[in-house]
């Protein structure tokens, strides 16, 4: 159990990080993605240019929020 | 030889050796700590294990990922990774430019393990100090995994554009920086703190998030119908165009988030991180 909590809190530092909204955001973008591809809900030659602007206008914001949390509960 | 003297090549493994220096001077701050703090073998032992740890599970993704996976699902699931590493480590540049956060220190980072590792009590398990070695280990594989990712990010990137043997130049790259950071760590034996680190990370963290938003869509292709081809407009020169949009996306983060880093310092969110 001790092992499997090390492996677990390793790969969360790994991939996850301190910010756990930024690998909420590229993969509820990319799942959402894949659901307009395959329902054939997006022009597949839209999809880039697409998913690069949510990711790019979501980016600052998701940090931005992350940040303003911070600062109402700095003791968190 | 001759393809490893090439401007392409040497410029791929300037390109890793940067991306991966700023690694492995973050693993020799922590190894450093511990093995004055802790002694040398736990240190060694530590890193030993974690190189160790590394090759085989290079060796054994590295046979998998090429034999069994689809190529598209491949770039899906490093490109998502890569997009993750990148962005964060662009929310930390962002932060440490507004203010929010203080400038990547080693000095202070290796006073901080050295305080840790004094605290912490003595358990030691054949002859090895357990703190110094787990610390060490967790370190070096940690920083270790993100040299991988980095290798693969670039190497893959100059295959794609015809590069022979890539990924063995960008290994080499990897490998130079190994050697010139733990070089110079073994002559100064102090953190080395003069490496311009948030600079650094800074322009490898708009890399890695230009090469993972491009790979990810691309690795959507996978989950396309058949017949349907995801591509980016205008091909390989869309990565100048992503790059130049984080770029700006990135000094728009940090005019949003500058007005947060001017509150009273004991209600910031200010902190010494890696």
């Amino acid at each position: 159990m001790k092992l499997f909590r090390g492996i677990w809190g390793f790969a969360y530092k790994l991939i996850i990080g301190e910010c756990w909204q930024i690998a909420a955001l590229v993969a509820v973008v990319l799942t959402l993605a894949v659901v307009g591809l395959r329902g054939a809900l997006v022009a597949p030659h839209l999809l880039p240019l697409l998913i690069a602007a949510v990711l790019l206008i979501l980016f600052p914001l998701t940090i931005l929020f992350e940040a303003r949390g911070k600062l109402r509960a700095p003791d968190a | 030889m001759n393809s490893l003297l090439s401007p392409d090549a040497l410029g791929l493994m300037a390109e890793v050796f940067v991306a991966a220096g700023v690694e492995f001077v973050e693993a020799f701050t922590i190894v450093l700590a511990m093995g004055v703090s802790r002694g040398w073998r736990a240190a060694f032992a530590g890193t030993a294990a974690a190189l160790l740890t590394l090759a085989v599970l290079v060796a054994v993704l590295g046979l998998t990922l090429r034999d069994y996976v689809n190529t598209a699902l491949l770039q899906l699931v490093v490109g998502a990774l890569l997009l993750i590493f990148g962005m964060q480590w662009l929310r930390k540049a962002i932060q440490r430019s507004a203010g929010l956060k203080s400038l990547h220190d080693e000095d202070a980072i290796f006073e901080r393990q050295l305080a840790a590792a004094r605290a912490a009590g003595t358990a030691h398990q054949l002859g090895i100090d357990g703190f110094g070695f787990l610390v060490s280990y967790k370190g070096v594989l940690l920083e270790g995994l993100e040299v991988v990712f980095i290798v693969i990010t670039f190497g893959l990137g100059a295959e794609s554009r015809g590069m022979p043997d890539a990924m063995f130049t960008a290994s080499i790259g990897a490998a130079v920086a190994a050697a010139v950071v733990l070089g110079s760590g073994a002559i100064i034996r102090k953190p080395l703190a003069m490496v311009p680190e948030n600079t650094l990370k800074y322009v490898v963290g708009l890399l890695l998030t230009t090469f993972g938003t491009f790979w990810a869509v691309e690795g959507l292709g996978y989950f396309a119908p058949v017949g349907v081809e995801i591509a980016w407009p205008g091909a390989d020169w869309a990565l100048l165009g992503i790059l130049l949009a984080w770029f700006v996306i990135t000094r728009i983060g940090v005019a949003l988030m500058r007005p947060l880093g001017q509150v009273p310092a004991s209600a910031s969110a200010t902190e010494v991180s890696p």
